[in-house]
């Protein structure tokens, strides 16, 4: 994939060489974030006046805030003056013209995951005038999720068509200044997705085909909210196990969930963006503020999440469990290879009565991957009758890799019961050999010992999604052992 | 100025999340005079004892020759806050050398408190150097025979040459509104071997950090410990085992009590370095918590970057079982003693793994006499 | 069908085999008896194609082809069976899916047509009996959690299942109790065929009760220094070994 990046750098340093157009109205900011960016990206989206005041209050907390500093990742220096805090979709004339000009690599990728060829093209971000499936699927998929009274669009349009809710849930469960990456979003987001399901809603259909092919682009600040009223029930399916042409090296996304009385949002992520090369070079840095909250009784929220990709993850997405009797989940996947790092975990307060919280999180270090778990499970004293399970696997796959653990479990109440397991395991020669024996392939008993440890997170996701989910760790594990 | 002020963690210091020393620093603190302390005031000993009064070595009873020392000030960057106070303001280093094909039997270090009106603050610092195959049981004790509101702040170094034997007992007794620090720092060669019991009872802020470094191949450790802290009452244990080669083997299991107004702190790292294969590392970390008010944090954490390992650990909050109270109660066994009855179940686990008799014993007396009800326990027993 | 000449390897550094010679046909069974540390579990590992096996001289032919220069798998899918003497357990990887997963590959390999769930499961079930193994151990990851006994049936059950030319049994009989024993030698005898050859590895002669070897075979130091008739074996039982090792020190 280097090819690609050096066409991206190319790209980049020409449009540099070129220089910017500080004129409002035009498609891209020059590089660098003061307050006039601010205002020239809340300008050029017609937002009300409140969101403006909104992010620059964000702005100005995270102006205050220290760099984080994290014991377990190697991270540059980001410079957060050299980004370009907006531009419009890239003109089709940078684009590639057809499947022919795109890094081979990712055809094989593409290839092997079983994309059929229209949506390769979507992904690699060939210039295609229209995607002429996608219009018509589009309008299939409007069209019922309106007669069930569904919400489903950009943040964008969410602000402008329904202000009223988004003011109304935006930033109450990531507040804008929550972290280093929250406040930095807060300020300068430009778009996402936004979901309301109603009172009673049973939202009807998966919402991912659709996101699939058409939530692509929405830049590297992307923002997300979903609200579930009281007894509505939504699926929401993040990202796409297909590498994406992405030019963005820092991704830093907040993805807010409301469930209301006995509402259930269930929410999987594939993220598989660019990890870097072999020997470490490029890769996207994903810091990502996921939190959902149970705000009514009985109401659940699901995370579940396969993360192959970036060349650093850090991302934990939360349940603040406010409603007695709420539940929450969290289930993850996370593989590292050649030189990823991955800090990922959850964390899961429990503040109502009878709250209940489990956590499965499996983590495959391989080549010199570095992979965290980190985890927070926080009973406060109100929440009499909490219950959480956790259980933290690592398997290694080679000498050169790293497996860490670091769960934190603050107990305040004497009516909870929360109980952690961790374990390690590797691929052993022994296992290698005794596959091969019987007549499997070295890569196939990788991949086979590798699902069969993950199984209990698979069986969380959509079924089409479990298998790609498959295959995909199977790609993102070449080379791995032998 | 206290002078303990300038070495106090900083905010935000992640090895002391759950714990702060920052009071200490609105403290008047003497320093020790040189105190006396009636000898029939201390509890009998379970060997050879060194007594330490107010931090100072004051006696030597059948002990083995021990020296006196500059203090080690010299600490790796990563040594934690406290401990580096310790070698800031140290006055002197008690060293003891097990001589190698030796068993050096029992010995006792017995930490007093006297009985005195302004607090004293005290840097005790010793250092154990145990020969090639010799054996040794070090007993680190600490009891008070006031009520003063003192800071003991303890460091002991260990070197533990090739195929000798450790077991180390500590039982803290400490007075009501002490605090207390104590680092220890084992680093064990080849075949060598460190057992460790802590117990602890007594003191207001406590806070022990137990390092074991596996250095040579076939090292092990074993690490114990009981928490039963009460009103007023936080008890922090920080360990830290490292795997630096092949071969090396640790577990470890500790359990906390906590009553009303008390809390528990446990922070158990197993670090396994790069090529230190056929590592076998368990943990596990189990709280009871006996009362509203009442807090356990824990986080046991694994840091390995080897593959060929077998780590695992566990953690577990909870209450006293509803169904075996009940259960006990059908019997006609009142509720305090079978409460107590549980609750000496949960820590029985631990304190059976005391090797020392004697020790045991009394360990065992002082937690019973902390049970609502103890009666039926003593027949059992 | 197996021919071994002047067979040399190593293992970490020490010679294990120095010079063994065998010949198996097919229909024929092989028992090769040895005391500890004689390299028995050597040949049939590196017949198997264990890494870490260093072949330094000598031949082995399976079917006039070179066996020692095919990858495990390959072996495995022209028909060398290794029953491990201490299987090996995979966590999370279930049985039955495994066995469909390695039926396959060897059907691929041989041109044949993979079987579908229904024929796999049909086939599976009437082979499981042979062992009389519990069936729901199909459902549980690969002898995780399996007693040593149901270890070594699941071994022979596989073998039933993928149906090899040549079969290695690496110390099957050990660790079992007598009513095991007879199970796995009923399963074993069962899969005798005149297509098919059996390379016995063991310690003791118990396995040789239940299973008739043709031939009789003593390593000794790595090499094969006696061979005999089936009595051989009962002779080693009674006399030990020590005598072939004498007798092969003065000839």
């Amino acid at each position: 994939m280097s090819t690609r990046n050096e066409e991206v750098d190319k790209l980049v340093r020409r449009e540099y060489a070129a220089g910017f157009i500080t004129d409002v109205e035009s498609d891209t900011l020059p590089p660098g974030l003061d307050d006039d960016v601010i205002r020239a990206i809340s300008a050029k989206k017609n937002e009300p006046a409140w969101l403006l005041e909104w992010r620059l209050s964000a702005f100005h907390h995270w102006q205050t805030m220290p760099t984080p500093n994290w014991a377990h990742l190697r991270i540059e220096p980001i410079d957060y003056q050299a980004i370009s805090y907006f531009s419009a979709p890239k003109s089709k004339k940078d684009a590639p013209k057809s499947l022919d000009e795109v890094d081979p690599k990712l055809l094989e990728t593409y290839a092997k995951l079983g994309i059929p060829l229209r949506e390769q093209e979507m992904l690699a971000g060939v210039a295609v005038d229209a995607v002429f499936d996608s219009v018509s699927v589009a309008t299939t998929f409007k069209g019922k999720l309106k007669d069930a009274g569904v919400i489903f669009c950009s943040f964008s349009d969410a602000v402008r068509d329904y202000p009223e809710i988004v003011q109304q849930y935006l930033g109450t469960v990531v507040p804008p200044g929550d972290n280093y990456f929250a406040a930095l979003n807060s300020a300068v987001f430009t778009d996402g997705s936004f979901v309301f399901v109603p009172k009673g809603v049973r939202c009807p259909m998966e919402l991912s085909t659709y996101f699939r092919i058409n939530a692509m682009n929405t830049g590297q600040f992307e923002r997300t909210l979903i609200v579930a009223e009281e007894r509505a029930t939504v699926s929401y399916l993040e990202g796409c196990t297909a590498p994406m042409r992405d030019e963005n090296q820092l991704h830093a996304a907040v993805v807010e969930l409301v469930a209301l009385d006995d509402a259930y949002i269930k929410y999987s992520t594939v993220q598989n963006w660019y990890p870097g090369d072999e020997n470490g070079i490029g890769g996207i840095y994903n810091f990502v503020t996921k939190r959902g909250e149970c705000r009514g009784p009985r109401s659940k929220i699901s995370w579940t999440q396969v993360e192959t990709g970036s060349a650093i993850t850090w991302k934990y997405p939360s349940c603040v469990l406010t409603g007695d009797d709420s539940t929450g989940e969290f289930y993850s996947v996370a593989l590292t290879n050649n030189w990823q790092q991955a800090d990922t975990g959850t964390k899961m307060i429990h503040i109502g009565r009878n709250t209940k919280s489990t956590i499965v999180s499996k983590g495959i270090s391989a080549g010199h991957g570095q992979n965290a778990y980190r985890g927070l499970v926080k009973v406060l004293p109100s929440a009499e009758g909490a219950r959480n399970y956790t259980q933290c696997d690592s398997l290694l796959i080679g000498k050169l890799c790293g497996a860490h653990t670091f769960p934190y479990i603050e107990v305040k109440t004497p009516h909870a019961v929360v109980e952690h397991e961790a374990s390690t395991s590797k691929i052993s020669d022994e296992q290698l050999f005794y596959c091969r024996q019987r007549g499997v392939s070295e890569e196939d008993a990788v991949n086979m010992i590798v699902n069969g440890f993950c199984k209990d997170v698979f069986r969380e996701l959509p079924m089409e999604f479990a298998v790609e989910a498959q295959k995909l760790l199977g790609v993102s594990l070449e080379g791995a052992v032998g | 100025m206290n002078a303990l002020v300038d070495w106090l963690p900083r905010p935000g210091d992640e090895a002391y999340k759950y714990t702060s020393f920052a009071a200490l620093a609105r403290r008047k603190y003497a320093a020790p005079a040189p105190g006396t302390v009636d000898a029939a005031q201390l509890p009998a000993p379970f060997g050879a004892r060194l007594l330490f009064v107010d931090g100072r070595l004051q006696d030597r009873d059948g002990a083995p020759e021990c020296g006196s020392g500059a203090p080690h000030r010299d600490l790796p960057e990563s040594a934690t806050a406290l401990r580096k106070m310790n070698a800031a303001l140290a006055t002197e280093s008690i060293t003891l050398d097990i001589p190698p094909d030796t068993d050096a039997g029992v010995i006792e270090l017995l930490f007093a408190s006297s009985d005195h009106a302004t607090p004293v603050a005290s840097y005790p610092q010793v250092t154990v150097t145990v020969g090639a195959n010799a054996k040794v049981t070090l007993v680190e004790r600490h009891v008070a025979l006031g009520e003063a509101q003192d800071f003991t702040n303890l460091a002991i170094d260990m070197q533990v040459a090739r195929g000798a034997c450790v077991t180390h007992i500590a039982l803290q007794q400490g007075a009501t509104g002490a605090a207390l620090a104590t680092g220890l720092h084992a680093t064990l060669a080849v075949d060598a071997q460190f057992d460790s019991h802590a117990v602890h009872l007594g003191g207001a802020l406590v806070r022990a950090d137990l390092t074991v470094t596996l250095a040579g191949r076939g090292a092990r450790c074993a690490l114990y410990g009981v928490h039963l802290p009460g009103m007023r009452q936080h008890i922090d244990t920080h360990t830290r085992i490292e795997h630096m080669v092949r071969d090396t083997t640790s577990v470890e299991e500790y359990r906390a009590v906590v009553d009303r107004g008390g809390r528990s702190v446990f922070n158990g790292k197993v670090f396994v370095a790069k090529g230190a294969d056929g590592t076998d590392a368990q943990q596990f970390n189990a709280n009871l918590l006996l009362s509203e008010q009442a807090e356990a944090d824990t986080k046991p954490e694994l840091e390995i970057y080897a593959d060929d390992v077998k780590c695992a650990h566990g953690a577990t909050v909870g209450k006293l079982d509803e169904a075996a109270m009940f259960y006990l109660r059908t019997r006609g066994i009142g509720v305090e003693a079978a409460r107590s009855v549980l609750i000496w179940a949960f820590v029985e686990t631990v304190l059976t793994k005391i090797p020392l008799a004697d020790a045991r014993r009394s360990i065992e007396d002082a937690v019973l006499a902390r049970l609502p009800d103890a009666g039926l326990i003593g027949e059992f027993r | 069908m197996l021919k071994i000449e002047n067979l040399k390897v190593r293992v970490a550094g020490q010679e294990i085999l120095k010079g063994l010679d065998l010949e198996v046909n097919a229909g024929e069974v092989h028992a090769i008896m040895g005391p500890n540390g004689s390299g028995k579990s050597t040949l049939a590992h590196v017949l198997a194609g264990r890494p870490g096996y260093e072949v330094t001289g000598g031949s082995a032919l399976y079917e006039g082809r070179d066996l020692l220069a095919m990858a495990p798998e390959e072996r495995a899918r022209e028909g060398v069976f290794l029953a491990f003497q201490y299987p090996v357990e995979i966590p999370g990887v279930n049985n039955v899916y495994f066995l469909k997963a390695a039926i396959n590959a060897v059907r691929r390999h041989r041109g044949e047509q993979e079987l579908d769930a229904m024929d796999f499961l049909a086939l599976v079930k009437e082979r499981i009996k042979l062992v009389e193994l519990d069936e729901s151990l199909l459902n549980r990851s690969i002898n995780e959690g399996f007693s040593g006994g149901e270890k070594k049936r699941n071994e022979i059950f596989q073998m039933a299942v993928l149906e090899p030319k040549l079969a290695l049994l690496d110390e099957t009989d050990s660790g079992l109790d007598i009513d095991a024993l007879r199970v796995v030698a009923a399963g074993i005898n069962a899969l005798r065929s005149p297509d098919r050859a059996m390379v016995l590895v063991t310690h003791y002669q118990r396995l040789l009760d239940y299973v008739k070897p043709d031939v009789v075979h003593v390593l000794s130091a790595g090499r094969i220094v006696k061979s005999g008739p089936p009595e051989l074996a009962k002779e080693l039982e009674t006399r030990g070994y020590d005598w072939v090792v004498q007798e092969a020190r003065s000839a």
